[in-house]
């Protein structure tokens, strides 16, 4: 997991042990400092400036993308999948709500989720993206843990899926309450449900600090998206051998 | 107790990863991981420590996928060449994502409440709790 070469004695400065760790760690940590500088808006977004940051850093001291994950960016990645699975909690404290409004909750997140896939799919091959890029943008909703697995199994680029899915969630948090608004969404329950399923983690975040409640919802929006669309996006691909 | 938190979520993470590979199951390890943990929930009530160790596991999500995205270094020529279509993909999907999402929730309701309002005239059958209709328009 820590992946160190043990042959070199006097490893260059790039190659210092964990050296990229620090680095993902740190250059999250600025962008959580400088969210905080700008008053918390959702375009100052810490993954959006660590990402960049890190890539800056790896484009200018010449290291490739290998040595990064193998200099302890790995490491970080490795926790992504007992998070993934600690995502059940949420959704588990939050069933009671789908008990109380199971139809109207699926059907909004089955109809939401289609759309998101829809409407990027379409509109990316519209404005001549490669078939590869628009099946990376189809999993672009889904929260990015989820997101990277599909889109490797749909024939899409898991690095970019991750990257996507960050871009989504910052123009899903940010556009929200505006375009709900404009919708004549005045329910917490309904701008929760839908800021969940289109801007996942990210959204839901942004939705808990406004209502609790429509934070719930939020929760429960995301994780039966990215349950829904593991199940059914590979599925429909498949049939339509893309 | 973080240790025996963190062996439950490596079970169920393995359990999931072994039958994606084992069975062929079309869904990632850790989703399956997702959802035999979500089952295991609903038969074993999940305790209080538990619940605190997937805190700030969840709390800390979006630094996870910072590694992953850095691998778009590896796509810079494709990001070159596509961002219109990733661009205009991104907003304008999230708009009809979540008008789409909102407008079938709340049609569904009202539906729901309407069909649910003629049932309470008719009967007082304890079903209504089901189709009980969420107050749209709710605020705080």
């Amino acid at each position: 997991m820590i992946g160190v070469n043990p042959n070199s004695a006097f490893p260059a400065l790039t190659e210092l042990p964990l050296l990229w760790l620090v680095a993902t760690l740190a250059a999250f940590q600025f962008g959580v400092w400088l969210n905080r500088r700008c008053g918390g808006i959702a375009v100052v977004n810490p993954v959006l400036i660590a990402m960049a940051v890190l890539i800056a850093a790896l484009l200018i001291s010449g290291t490739d993308y290998a040595a990064y994950m193998s200099g302890g960016g790995s490491v970080v990645g490795a926790v992504l999948g007992p998070a993934t699975v600690a995502l059940a909690v949420p959704l588990y404290n939050n069933l009671h709500h789908l008990r109380r409004a199971a139809l109207p909750i699926v059907a909004g997140v089955l109809a939401g989720g289609m759309t998101a896939v829809t409407s990027a799919v379409g509109l990316a091959l519209w404005l001549g993206g490669s078939v590869e890029i628009a099946k990376t943008l189809a999993v672009k909703s889904v929260t990015a843990p989820i997101a990277i697995g599909v889109a490797d199994q749909i024939g899409g680029l898991a690095s970019l899926a991750a990257a996507f899915a960050v871009l989504t969630g910052v123009a899903g948090t940010v556009l929200s309450i505006a375009v709900l608004d404009r919708g004549g969404i005045k329910s917490w329950k309904v701008r929760g449900l839908a800021t969940g399923v289109t801007a996942h983690g990210q959204g839901t975040a942004r939705i808990l600090s406004l209502n609790e409640t429509g934070g719930a919802f939020a929760s429960l929006g995301m994780g039966l998206n990215a349950l829904f669309t593991a199940l059914w996006l590979p599925a429909v691909v498949a049939l339509l051998v893309l | 107790m973080l240790i025996r938190n963190f062996l439950i979520l490596l079970a169920f993470l393995f359990a999931g990863e072994i039958i994606h590979r084992v069975l062929r199951v079309p869904l990632s390890g850790p989703l399956i991981g997702m959802v035999l943990l979500l089952l295991a929930m609903l038969f074993r009530k999940p305790d209080e420590s538990f619940q605190a160790t997937t805190r700030p596991l969840l709390a800390s999500l979006a630094l996870l996928f910072v590694p992953a995205g850095v691998g778009m270094v590896n796509h810079v020529d494709l990001l070159q060449r596509y961002w219109l279509p990733v661009l205009v993909a991104t907003v304008v999907g999230a708009i009809a994502s979540l008008l789409v999402t909102a407008w079938t929730m709340q049609l569904i309701e009202r539906i729901q409440q309407s069909a649910g309002a003629e049932q309470e005239a008719g009967d007082a059958s304890p079903v209504v709790e089901l189709s009980k209709p969420i107050p749209v328009g709710e605020q705080q």
